[in-house]
């Protein structure tokens, strides 16, 4: 059966490459025994498998894997913008920060404050003091001072929300 | 120190930190095969600029369904899959005949390559650059199967996996993109070949 084989490059690169099945490989071996040029032109051909996987690697450009965050960040940023609700955490936040704001103003017009009594010592900030008459001048125009304070309320939520959006995107990272 | 770490981290378990919301876990991946990916883009659209768009596409794509990677594959071969199908629509958007890399392909003249040869003593320096101008003259197909098996060591089987063949298609591809390599080596760098000898 030896007789009849005849080996040939692509052969012995298929060989080398471990792409022939038994009866083919034990063939092969026994030709490279009887015959050693073949044996070192094999020799030949893994110095050139190795040097394939000594090839470089591209570079993309500078600043690739940010670009590609930056892209992620912005998709999953728009697919949480179509399914409003699902961050519930980032809905309660600016709901609580706007209760903070509006609670020492339902006070100061001697309304209900809601019963929660703030720790507002505690906070590292001042609050700012507000000038009564003003406010007087203002609540004797209700409807006018109900819409500017629903306003601004709406106003700092929706701000308030954005800014958490992008701070939940990138903190994460 | 920090990018030590980050090497011991394996696929899987960057996958399922991924899964798990950390987007920093998305960010090493990208950083673990972004030359991998874009090489591979590269050898398919032959252009740097697409090549850039095709691997940041990828990785938007592998991100979108990594919930679906079930780990049947290595997480390479997965990728890989993505930046071969990617790759092809980009093609296809270019010229809407394209329906496989195979289109792209403008075979070179085959030399008889039953004798042995002694082209292979080479400068390894030298060789290493000769042998990389060679690949990029190579077309799509050819150009990326060359990487996959003998750079990025991917069996025949994960081949057959990325690029979408039978194995005996797989096992035939590989072997004309061989041939052809010898022959761009032969046709375009035969002096640089011929002092090395």
């Amino acid at each position: 059966m030896e007789n009849n084989f005849l080996l040939n490059d692509e052969l012995l690169w298929d060989y080398a490459d471990g792409l022939l099945d038994t009866t083919q490989q034990q063939q092969v071996n026994a030709y490279l025994e009887q015959h050693p040029g073949w044996k070192a032109r094999l020799d030949a051909i893994l110095s050139e498998k190795n040097l394939f996987s000594t090839l470089p690697l591209e570079q993309p450009k500078q600043g690739f894997a940010d670009r590609v965050m930056t892209a992620w960040a912005i998709e999953q940023g728009m697919q949480g913008a179509a399914k409003p609700g699902q961050d519930w955490v980032l809905r309660l936040i600016p709901a609580l920060f706007a209760l903070l704001i509006l609670s020492p103003l339902v006070s100061l017009l001697g309304g209900s404050a809601p019963s929660v009594s703030l720790p507002v010592e505690a906070l590292p900030f001042k609050l700012p003091t507000f000038h009564l008459e003003m406010l007087e001048a203002m609540a004797s125009s209700s409807v006018l001072f109900y819409t500017v304070l629903f306003g601004m309320v709406i106003l700092t939520l929706r701000v308030f929300e954005q800014f958490l959006q992008v701070q939940f995107q990138y903190g994460k990272r | 120190m920090a990018s030590y770490m980050a090497a011991m981290i394996t696929d899987d378990a960057l996958i399922q930190m991924a899964l798990s919301g950390r987007q920093s876990a998305f960010s090493m991946l990208v950083k673990r095969y972004e030359t991998y990916v874009f090489t591979l883009a590269l050898r398919f659209v032959k252009n740097r600029e697409d090549a850039d768009e095709v691997a940041q596409d990828s990785f938007l794509r592998a991100f979108r369904y990594l919930p679906d990677f079930r780990g049947e594959a290595k997480f390479s071969t997965w990728l890989y899959r993505i930046v071969f199908t990617t790759a092809l629509n980009h093609l296809r958007k270019k010229n809407p005949d394209i329906r496989s890399l195979d289109d792209e392909t403008k075979p070179l003249n085959l030399k008889n390559t039953s004798v042995p040869d002694a082209s292979f003593t080479l400068e390894q320096n030298d060789r290493v650059r000769t042998l990389h101008q060679a690949i990029t003259f190579l077309s799509a197909d050819d150009g990326g199967i060359i990487t996959l098996f003998y750079l990025y060591e991917q069996s025949l089987e994960e081949i057959c996996e990325i690029m979408g063949l039978t194995m005996t298609n797989a096992k035939t591809k590989l072997c004309r993109a061989r041939q052809r390599l010898k022959s761009v080596l032969d046709d375009k760098f035969a002096t640089e070949i011929k002092e090395w000898r």
